[in-house]
C-alpha cells in the first residue's frame, strides 16, 4: 500500500515535470493537467505502478510459494488428500489479482494528485486550472482503459508469480532463480500487455470515427 | 492391503529403484533400511504417487494406482499417509492450524490422544513452526497425519534429528498406531534398533534393489555383508 502511493505519487509528479517542459516552449502550461493525467492515466501510470507491485508482490509470492514448494509443504498438503491448487495457488491467485487491481487503481488515481502537487509547488501552475483541464482531455474511455490495463496487469502479476513459485523444484538456488523468472517474464508480460492493449483500443477508435 | 509390485524408476541414468517388490498388511511394520540415497525416501513417494515409478504397480486395497490421474490419487493419499522427513508444515499457520488444515471438524475429536502418543503439550499449540523446535515440528507433523486415520502409514525417516527419549516416544506412538488403528506402517530408517524392535518385516535396499527381505530375527542372523555391517553397527553404538 505504501509503496504504490509513494509510487503514484512520484509517477504523477514525474510525468507532469516532463510535460510541462515540452509545454513550455509552446506557452500552452494550462493544459498541462490534461495532458498529463491523460498520459499517466492512459499509458504510463499503470506500467510503472505494475512494474513496483511485480517486483514487491509478485517476487514475494513466488519466493513464498517456490519455498514452500522444495520444503515438501505443497507435498504434504497433497499427502493429506487435498489439492494444493484448490486450496492454496487458487485462493492465493484470486487474492493477488484482485489485490494488485485495487492497489493500482489507487495507484493511478495517485498520480494525478502527484501531478497536482508538483504542479503547483514547483512549476507554478494553479492547482484548479490543472484540474479544470482534465475533463478535456481525460474521458471516460481512458479511464476505461487505465483500469482496464490494471486489471489486466494484476492477472498477470498474479498468474505469474504463482505459477513460477508452484513449478519450483530443486534447493534455495532454484528459488532465486524462481524470482528472478517471476520478475523478467511478469515485466515483459507487462509491456507486451500494455502495447497490445494501447493498439487495439486505438484500432476501434480509429474504426468508429473514420 | 498394499503391494509394490517391480517398482523401477530412474533419473536421468541414475537406476534408483530396480524392481522392487513388497506386501503390507494392515497391522504389519515394515522397516526399509539401508543406506543414503538407495531411493527408499523415493519409494515412499512412489507409493502415494509424489514420484511416478517407470514401471511396476502400486496396489492399495485390491485398488491399482494411476500416478497420473491425481483426481485418484487424492482418494489413495487419504487411504495411504505420508509423515516427511521433514515437517512440511505450512510456515504462515500455527501449529493448530496446520492440524486442522482440511480436517473435518469432527475428526479433531481424537486430537488429545495422538498429542499424548507423540508427547505433545496443547500449550505448544498457539505457536508457529518456526516457534517451536524441529523435534516439536516434527510431532505436529506426525499428528497432522494421524488424525487423517489413513489405512497405511509410511513414515520417512521418524526418528532422525530426535533425541532418545523422543525416539523412543515415536517408536511407542509407531506400535500405537498399529496395535489401536490397526494401521499398516512402512518405515524408512537408518536405525536398526527400532527396526529390530518394531518391525514385522525388515527391507534391506542397496543400490535400488531389494537384497534381504525377512524378519528381524533373520536379519539379525543374515549373511548378507550389509545387513551384517547395518546389525553390527548396531552392536557397536550399543557398546
Amino acid at each position: 500500500m505504501v509503496t504504490t502511493c509513494v509510487a503514484g505519487l512520484f509517477v504523477g509528479a514525474i510525468l507532469a515535470i516532463q510535460i510541462n517542459l515540452q509545454l513550455k516552449d509552446f506557452g500552452a502550461q494550462s493544459f498541462l493537467g490534461g495532458l498529463s493525467t491523460s498520459t499517466t492515466i492512459r499509458n504510463l501510470g499503470p506500467v510503472l505502478i505494475a512494474f513496483l507491485l511485480a517486483g514487491r508482490v509478485g517476487a514475494f509470492s513466488s519466493a513464498e510459494l517456490g519455498t514452500m514448494a522444495i520444503t515438501d509443504q505443497l507435498n504434504a498438503i497433497r499427502c493429506l488428500g487435498l489439492n494444493p491448487l484448490s486450496v492454496i495457488i487458487m485462493p492465493r491467485l484470486v487474492a493477488l489479482t484482485i489485490s494488485s487491481f485495487l492497489l493500482l487503481v489507487l495507484g493511478l488515481g495517485l498520480t494525478v494528485f502527484g501531478g497536482i502537487i508538483i504542479s503547483s509547488v514547483s512549476l507554478k501552475v494553479n492547482p484548479l486550472q490543472f484540474i479544470s483541464h482534465i475533463p478535456q482531455f481525460v474521458s471516460g474511455v481512458s479511464i476505461f482503459i487505465g483500469v482496464l490495463k490494471s486489471f489486466l496487469f494484476g492477472i498477470i502479476i498474479g498468474t505469474i508469480s504463482c505459477f513460477v513459485g508452484y513449478q519450483t523444484t530443486g534447493g534455495a538456488e532454484e528459488v532465486g532463480k524462481a524470482v528472478r523468472r517471476t520478475a523478467v517474464v511478469t515485466l515483459v508480460s507487462i509491456i507486451v500487455t500494455d502495447f497490445l492493449v494501447s493498439f487495439v483500443v486505438e484500432s476501434i477508435s480509429q474504426l468508429l470515427m473514420g | 492391503m498394499l503391494e509394490l509390485k517391480a517398482i523401477s524408476k530412474t533419473f536421468g541414468n541414475r537406476a534408483v529403484l530396480r524392481s522392487v517388490s513388497l506386501t503390507l498388511n494392515r497391522g504389519q511394520i515394515c522397516f526399509v533400511l539401508g543406506r543414503s540415497g538407495v531411493g527408499k525416501s523415493v519409494l515412499l513417494k512412489t507409493i502415494v504417487g509424489l514420484i511416478p515409478q517407470d514401471s511396476g504397480e502400486v496396489w492399495i486395497q485390491s485398488e491399482k494406482t494411476d500416478p497420473q490421474n491425481e483426481e485418484q490419487m487424492v482418494s489413495v493419499r487419504q487411504k495411504c499417509g505420508l509423515v516427511f522427513q521433514m515437517p512440511a508444515l505450512l510456515d504462515s499457520l500455527t501449529l493448530q492450524e496446520n492440524l486442522e488444515f482440511g480436517l473435518k471438524p469432527e475428526k479433531l475429536a481424537r486430537l488429545g490422544k495422538y498429542l499424548d502418543w507423540v508427547q505433545l503439550s496443547r500449550e505448544r499449540l498457539s505457536r508457529y513452526p518456526a516457534e517451536v523446535s524441529f523435534g516439536t515440528q516434527k510431532k505436529a507433523s506426525v499428528v497432522r497425519t494421524l488424525l487423517r486415520e489413513p489405512q497405511f502409514i509410511l513414515f520417512d525417516e521418524p526418528t532422525t534429528g530426535l533425541d532418545p527419549v523422543s525416539r523412543q516416544v515415536t517408536n511407542q506412538m509407531i506400535r500405537n498406531v498399529v496395535k489401536e488403528s490397526h494401521s499398516g506402517c512402512i518405515v524408512v530408517s537408518h536405525d536398526v534398533q527400532s527396526a529390530i524392535e518394531l518391525a514385522s518385516t525388515i527391507i534391506l535396499l542397496d543400490q535400488g534393489q531389494v537384497i534381504f527381505q525377512g524378519t528381524p530375527e533373520s536379519f539379525c542372523s543374515s549373511e548378507q555383508p550389509l545387513a551384517r555391517a547395518f546389525c553390527n553397527g548396531m552392536v557397536l553404538l550399543d557398546h
